[in-house]
This record gives C-alpha cells, sequence and structure tokens, in this order.
C-alpha cells in the first residue's frame, strides 16, 4: 500500500528508472473508468501502441493500484460512480514524484476544466474521443521523460 | 389641507357637524325663550317697569349675541365643506389626469362620455373624436358583437368587477393596431345618472416580460436536462465509437471494403449523436460571453477549413469574398464559429438536393461606421414566408431532424454582442443571413488614408 513496499521487478523501467531497455516505449498506464467497456477499450488501445495497461472502475481501487503499482501515468474519468475521479488525480499527484494525469469527461464543462488545471492534469479529453485523440495525448504526457511534470498548483 | 383623510370621510363629518350646530342653535333659542317667559309671568310682573326693559333688552342682545356667534360658526362650517368639495373634485381631476390607467366614462347605453389624458394616448383617437361614440369603437372589429352582449349583461346586474377574467382582452387603436389590455368596471350611482368608469391598462409590456421570464425558466430545465443526457449519452457513444476503432485497427486486412464503410458509417453517426448532444448543451448554457478582438476574415477561414471537404462531398462549393484588412471584431471567437458554423449547416442542408454554391462575403459597413457585416448565403430551396417570421424562435424548425436551437441561437449570440442577423429568403432561389457585429475599435471621425 505504501511506497515503501520492496519494488517489485517492473521499477526498472518506470519512470526516472535506471534502466529504460527495450521497453523504453511501452509506458505503464492506469485507466480508472468506471464504465468498463470504456476503460477495456482505452486499454486494449493503447496496448496496441506498446503499453501496459492496468484498469480500475472506482476511487479506492485506483488509489490503491496508483500506490502498489506506480504507473507512468494515470488517465482517470473526472466522474466515478463511487467517487470523484479529481480526488484520483490530486492522489496521483501528490507524490513526491507526482504522476502524469490525463482527465476523461462525458460533461464538458467550464468547472470541469477548472478543476483540471488545478490538478495540474496534462490533458483534458471530452468523451468520445477517438484513440488517436488518446495516443497523441499519452504520448504528450508521458514523452520525452514525464517527470518532472508540472507540481500541483505551479 | 395637508389632512390624511380621504375626502369623502371628510365631507360627511362637515354634514354632521352642520346638523348638529342647527339643532343646537334652535333648542338653545326655544329653552331661553321658554325661560324668559315663565320668568316675566311670575317674577318679572312684580318690579318695577324700568328694571322689566332693561331685563328684555339684556336678555335680546344676550339671544342675539348667541344667536350670531353660533350662525357664524354654522357659516363657518359651510365654508369648508364646501372648500373639501372642491377639493375632493380637483384631486379627482389630477387623478383622471395623470393616472397611469386609461380611464372612461361610459352611460349604460354604452356611449362615452369622458376620457383621460392616457387613454386617448393608448388609443390614439383625440378627445373629440372619442365622446358621444359607442365604446366598441376601442375593440378589435371581430369582438364587437360579442362586447355587446357582455355590456347589456353587465349593466343588467351592475357591479363593480375586473373585466374579462379568464379571457384575454384586445384594446384597438385608432390605425387598427391591437394591443393587450385590462379593464376594471367600476359602476357608480350619480344624482344625473348611472355611469361606469373603465380602468384600462396596457399590459403589452408586462406579458412581454412573463413571457421571457417564462422562456428563462424553460432555459434552466432544458440545461440541466441537456447536462445530463450529454453526459449520459458521451460514455456509451465513447464505447462504441472506441470499439469501432479497435475492430478496424486490429482486424484490418480481414475486413471486406464494404464492412469497413458500414464500420465508418456507425462511426461517424456515433460521434454525431454526441455532437447533438454538444450543441443541445452549448443552447442551454448561459456563458458568459467573452470581448476579445476577433479578426472576422480569420474566423471564416479557420472554420470552413473543417468545413471545405465535407461540403465538396455533398456538392457544395463554398465562394468567399472577404474585404481585405478588415479592422477587428469586438466578440466571442467561440460562440462566433458557433453561430457561423449554423448558418453554414443550414445553407448545406437548403441546398441537399442537388448542390449549389455558399456565398460568404465580409466587409466593413460604409453607412454604419464601427460595424463589420458577414454574410453567408446559399442557392438552395429558400424559406417559406409563413416560415420567415419564425426560425429565430426557440424549437421552431422547418427541417425532419432539426432541433430548433440552431438559429436561436445564433441570434442569441448577436444580441448578446450588441450586434444583429437578418434573414433575406426567396422559395426557390436561395437564402441569405447577414450578421452585423461591433468592431473592436471604433473608427476616428476621419481616417484619411482608409
Amino acid at each position: 500500500m505504501s511506497d515503501r513496499d520492496p519494488p517489485p521487478e517492473w521499477l526498472e523501467h518506470s519512470p526516472g528508472g535506471r534502466a529504460p531497455s527495450a521497453f523504453s516505449t511501452g509506458r505503464r498506464i492506469l485507466i480508472v473508468d468506471d464504465e468498463p467497456d470504456l476503460a477495456e477499450s482505452c486499454a486494449r488501445l493503447l496496448g496496441l501502441k506498446g503499453h501496459e495497461c492496468f484498469r480500475a472502475h472506482g476511487q479506492l481501487e485506483a488509489m490503491t493500484m496508483i500506490d502498489q503499482l506506480v504507473p507512468d501515468l494515470v488517465v482517470t474519468d473526472l466522474y466515478l460512480s463511487d467517487g470523484d475521479g479529481l480526488a484520483v488525480a490530486r492522489h496521483a499527484r501528490r507524490r513526491i514524484r507526482p504522476l502524469p494525469v490525463i482527465l476523461m469527461t462525458a460533461y464538458h464543462s467550464p468547472d470541469a476544466v477548472a478543476a483540471a488545471a488545478e490538478v495540474g492534469a496534462v490533458d483534458y479529453l471530452l468523451k468520445p474521443f477517438s484513440m488517436a485523440e488518446l495516443d497523441r495525448a499519452v504520448n504528450a504526457a508521458i514523452a520525452p521523460d514525464p517527470l518532472p511534470v508540472r507540481a500541483p498548483h505551479g | 389641507m395637508g389632512s390624511a383623510e380621504p375626502p369623502v370621510a371628510e365631507e360627511s363629518r362637515s354634514k354632521k357637524e352642520l346638523v348638529i350646530n342647527a339643532v343646537g342653535i334652535t333648542l338653545t333659542y326655544l329653552a331661553v325663550g321658554l325661560l324668559w317667559v315663565v320668568i316675566s309671568e311670575f317674577a318679572l310682573s312684580e318690579m318695577p317697569a324700568r328694571t322689566l326693559v332693561l331685563n328684555r333688552v339684556a336678555f335680546i342682545l344676550a339671544s342675539g349675541g348667541l344667536l350670531y356667534v353660533l350662525a357664524s360658526r354654522w357659516a363657518g362650517r359651510i365654508r369648508r365643506v364646501n372648500q373639501d368639495l372642491e377639493e375632493t373634485a380637483a384631486r379627482a381631476a389630477a387623478l383622471f389626469d395623470a393616472a397611469a390607467w386609461g380611464i372612461l366614462r361610459v352611460s349604460p347605453d354604452g356611449t362615452i362620455h369622458n376620457a383621460n389624458p392616457k387613454a386617448i394616448e393608448m388609443f390614439g383617437y383625440t378627445l373629440e373624436e372619442l365622446i358621444g361614440q359607442p365604446v366598441e369603437l376601442l375593440i378589435p372589429q371581430r369582438l364587437r358583437q360579442g362586447h355587446l352582449g357582455h355590456r347589456a349583461s353587465f349593466f343588467s346586474a351592475p357591479q363593480s368587477r375586473q373585466m374579462g377574467l379568464g379571457a384575454e382582452l384586445v384594446g384597438a387603436r385608432k390605425d387598427g393596431g391591437e394591443f393587450p389590455i385590462e379593464v376594471s368596471l367600476n359602476f357608480l350611482h350619480t344624482i344625473k345618472g348611472d355611469v361606469v368608469m373603465a380602468f384600462i391598462t396596457d399590459v403589452t409590456e408586462r406579458l412581454k416580460l412573463e413571457r421571457e421570464a417564462r422562456r428563462g425558466e424553460t432555459l434552466t430545465a432544458l440545461g440541466a436536462i441537456a447536462a445530463g443526457v450529454a453526459h449520459e449519452l458521451n460514455n456509451p457513444l465513447a464505447v462504441v465509437s472506441s470499439r469501432i476503432e479497435l475492430i478496424m485497427a486490429t482486424a484490418e486486412p480481414g475486413l471486406s471494403a464494404q464492412t469497413r464503410e458500414d464500420l465508418e458509417v456507425v462511426h461517424r453517426n456515433a460521434r454525431r449523436a454526441s455532437q447533438i448532444a454538444a450543441e443541445l448543451l452549448n443552447s442551454a448554457r448561459q456563458r458568459p460571453v467573452e470581448r476579445r478582438p476577433v479578426n472576422l476574415n480569420d474566423l471564416v477561414e479557420e472554420t470552413l477549413r473543417n468545413f471545405r471537404e465535407q461540403m465538396r462531398r455533398v456538392g457544395v462549393s463554398i465562394a468567399v469574398a472577404l474585404a481585405p484588412g478588415l479592422a477587428p471584431i469586438k466578440g466571442d471567437r467561440i460562440a462566433l464559429e458557433q453561430v457561423l458554423i449554423n448558418l453554414l449547416a443550414n445553407a448545406r442542408d437548403a441546398m441537399a438536393a442537388g448542390g449549389g454554391t455558399i456565398r460568404i462575403e465580409g466587409h466593413a459597413l460604409p453607412d454604419r461606421p464601427g460595424f463589420a457585416q458577414l454574410s453567408v448565403s446559399d442557392t438552395g430551396c429558400g424559406i417559406m414566408p409563413d416560415a420567415l417570421g419564425h426560425i429565430f424562435d426557440v424549437f421552431y424548425t422547418t427541417k425532419a431532424t432539426g432541433t430548433g436551437l440552431g438559429l436561436w441561437l445564433c441570434r442569441r449570440i448577436m444580441l448578446e454582442h450588441q450586434g444583429r442577423i437578418d434573414v433575406r429568403s426567396e422559395v426557390g432561389c436561395g437564402t441569405t443571413f447577414t450578421i452585423m457585429l461591433p468592431l473592436a475599435e471604433v473608427p476616428e471621425q476621419v481616417r484619411i488614408n482608409v
């Protein structure tokens, strides 16, 4: 549950990892959406691009996975059925090494845009987005090196 | 003066005092007279004649003085009552002249006897033209017969009341114009005969405000619904379009051309559905309007970039004639783009059968400095004259799949920009929408280089 858990073997190709090798283009991405079908779509498409994807469908699940897996990137919906996707985003941004976050929403509103800016999300995708858009946003978020990204409130 | 009591109450009180005074004087005089008779019969008969004379003189003087005092008080009362009456009449006249209602004095046979200035202004007749005329002169021809019946039944059981409760009353001006009114009828019994005072209010403005308030409520409710719909719709639509992309990305070699095309159609329509939801949401949202300089020519070019290909596919060509170096206008870029997109989409739909040309022209207005104009013309089917007056109404549409929001939104945006939108159309020839927008900087009075 915490950063101090023994580092699993994937640490080797995590951001800032010491040994970026053959996997240097493929990143570990956590996709959070309470719509499992859509999470699966995103995961499979990003999988086609060579990324390793994990899926979470709720807020607590997502936070747990962030802590345990420490992905390179979190892509989360703004509204989750058991809570707020913003909380997930904040959780990812509050780490010692803040994780880049991409927000997705089905409902474009000025409040949502402001919230995205406030948590320091690198992109904001409006559903339904095309997979090309998702790919572009992911590439922008992880390349060349996702860290250090803008700090919250920065 | 200065009394806060209503004039009617004052008047009746004065009258009562008058009566009491008169009775008092009479009773006093009678009592004193009686006393004198008694004294002279029993007591004064033995007095010397000189004392008797003095006594009588003193009595006559005393009673005369008393009578004088009382009579003068009485006269004062009468004077005050007269003053009160005059004041009441003056007040009534002032009310009549300055009232915010139109007031008509009408006799039981329906003849107008008097009209106040407001009524004269309201209906556009002169006082001379009104007096002696039947009151039906002031309502539209088609309603006159019905009004005769109402009037007869009113005078058979007269009672002050609001007229036409639950019904919409209409007044007619001299020039034939009609306007909604409210009338209250006040029945008066006077010595000179029965009379009705009709108080008339022009409720055009009030009805307009009420309509606007109702529309505002509709919009708020619409906004909430649209937000919910957009949200609930976009998630499944995202699933649909992403799965189609997945199919196309993974199974590409195995797909027949037909299947690929079918998938593309499904994909396009999933996105279209979400655009419709977004449009609905946009229309309903009260977005604060930005005021920044916007280059109209750039705006047109950028908007067209996304449209040209689509237009070409349906056989529509686009001709653009923009005045070079057109000064920037002041406005909200996103909102204005929305206006342009709506107008282009309408033009395209108007030419759905057989294609045509959309012509976009932009230039400054020489006769209206400080404004620029942009027009979008099509060579399509045109708009029927009876529809032309309604095309900017909310939810009004002539298209089978229209939402009735597009042009309404255009007009709302233009109003928010202190601009305007106009339409000219000829059935079978085409339609031209013209929008006029204020420039970011009002040009100076004379600019030699321009």
